[in-house]
């Protein structure tokens, strides 16, 4: 009788060729996806291939010598793995690769640098990037994984751990290595749904602006992708997710862009789209009764810097008050639909909360093998049940 | 059953390769462990202190933290 189909991958557990050939076959897949499309690339593109075929290849003959002495153990005649060793093992040469990636390879000192693509994600090339986050946390990173690496290599882990973790049990690695996963895709969708890119858009201004030149060539400075991540209509968090309609003329496409409005009342105070606990200047009341905060008599206008729009000041409210919807300055018809921010939010958010739940799944078959499968007849040396 | 038992006195021991002789030893401790807690405490406080270097340098940036060098925007 065959296995039920759920657990048709388990037959890997007991042949270690088999384990490793599907993991390096796996390496073999990934690499081959991987491939910068740019015509210009073809050495990056073909050492991927090329890499990807040898795998391919390894895979095959590690599946075909599944019997090596190296994963007997002489002691019990069967094979065996020693886990702690082998995630010591891994940890420092991932801290080295880590390490090497953010101080050479990112920074250009022996290295190309990383992609960097153009506003709209059409083009772009590879350069040194001197940005401090990418660069410094790799470094920061890959030696802290090597110092924990040198850690893990130079003691055995504790009896009180090994039997409390299941140290021995090839599920645990798998647990973890879930954490590793979803820890990621939460960063980034949290990144993408939050943004960042407002603070550094301001941050970028303001440096600017310390150097007593102009508001104008303040925003000239402002790359345009830059610019793009911080249109509020692409934030899923504003938007909704789900709405229908063609893209183009709707949010989604950005036609062209009219600007950086700066919205001032009447005494010249800048003003900013609401978020969060700021001083309420202006709004736009929903009654059709007075409000002492509407557009009209606190006077608000628009000004734009940079785009199409530069220089052209708006003080009509029907226009401050289109504007101040930001969804109109990339030349939308305002209706928020679908953009790529949220998609890749919703996408990376669910495989998330999926490898989470495979995370807690995998860790507790491992935590509570005896009470899921029954007692170890084995225990029964140790404990005497049916005393109470 | 369509399974068979076949006594088989050709099976050769496992194969030996240059690269398995030497990666061997980093194969060959399977179960080993250090008694007791042994250095876990030392672990703990390794942790809790990266942990809290790690909130530091959050709440700086978040503005949660601030100092008089430093300047969030």
């Amino acid at each position: 009788m065959g296995l039920p189909w759920y657990r048709v991958h388990t037959i890997v557990l007991n042949d270690l060729g088999c384990l490793l050939f599907v993991h390096i076959m796996h390496t073999a897949l990934v690499a081959v996806i991987f491939y910068p499309s740019d015509h210009s690339y073809e050495g990056v593109a073909g050492a991927h291939i090329l890499f990807s075929g040898l795998c391919f290849l390894a895979a095959i003959w590690h599946w075909v010598y599944w019997d090596l002495e190296i994963f007997c153990d002489n002691r019990i005649g069967k094979p065996s793995l020693d886990l702690p060793k082998i995630f010591e093992i891994h940890l420092f040469l991932s801290g080295v690769a880590c390490f090497g990636f953010g101080a050479f390879h990112v920074i250009g000192l022996y290295g190309l640098g990383i992609w960097v693509s153009d506003p709209y994600g059409l083009t772009g090339k590879v350069q040194p990037v001197n940005l401090v986050g990418i660069a410094s946390h790799h470094i920061a990173a890959g030696t802290l994984g090597i110092l924990v690496g040198l850690f893990h290599l130079s003691v055995r882990p504790p009896q009180r751990l090994y039997k409390g973790l299941r140290k021995g049990n090839i599920e645990i690695v798998l647990s973890i290595s879930i954490v590793v996963i979803f820890f990621a895709a939460f960063v980034v969708a949290e990144t993408m749904w939050c943004g960042y890119f407002q603070q550094e858009i301001y941050q970028r201004v303001s440096a600017v602006l310390a150097e007593n030149q102009s508001l104008l060539e303040a925003w000239c400075k402002i790359p345009e992708k830059l610019a793009f991540y911080d249109y509020i209509g692409n934030d899923p968090a504003k938007g909704g997710l789900f709405k229908m309609g063609s893209m183009d003329n709707g949010d989604g496409i950005a036609v062209g862009w009219l600007g950086h409005p700066i919205f001032r009342d009447k005494d010249e105070r800048e003003l900013f789209v609401h978020q969060g606990d700021k001083i309420v200047r202006a709004d736009t009341p929903s009654k059709r009764a007075e409000s002492n905060y509407s557009v009209k008599p606190v006077g608000v206008t628009a000004e734009f810097y940079y785009g199409e729009l530069n220089g052209v000041s708006y003080s009509d409210p029907a226009i401050v008050k289109k504007y101040a919807r930001h969804r109109a300055t990339l030349k939308s018809d305002g209706v928020f639909r679908n953009s790529l921010r949220d998609w890749f939010t919703f996408g990376h958010a669910s495989f998330a909360l999926l490898f989470f739940f495979g995370h807690i799944w995998h860790g507790a078959r491992t935590l509570f093998k005896d009470i899921f499968a029954g007692i170890d007849p084995n225990l029964d040396a140790q404990v005497e049940f049916g005393a109470f | 059953m369509a399974t068979q038992n076949v006594n088989s006195s050709s099976r050769s021991s496992p194969r030996r390769i240059v690269v398995g002789d030497f990666l061997k030893p980093l194969n060959s401790e399977y179960g080993k462990v250090a008694p007791g807690w042994e250095k876990t405490p030392l672990m703990g406080v390794t942790m809790a202190l990266f942990a809290t270097f790690l909130s530091i340098i959050l709440e700086i940036y978040n503005s949660s933290v601030l100092l008089d060098e430093i300047s969030m925007n």
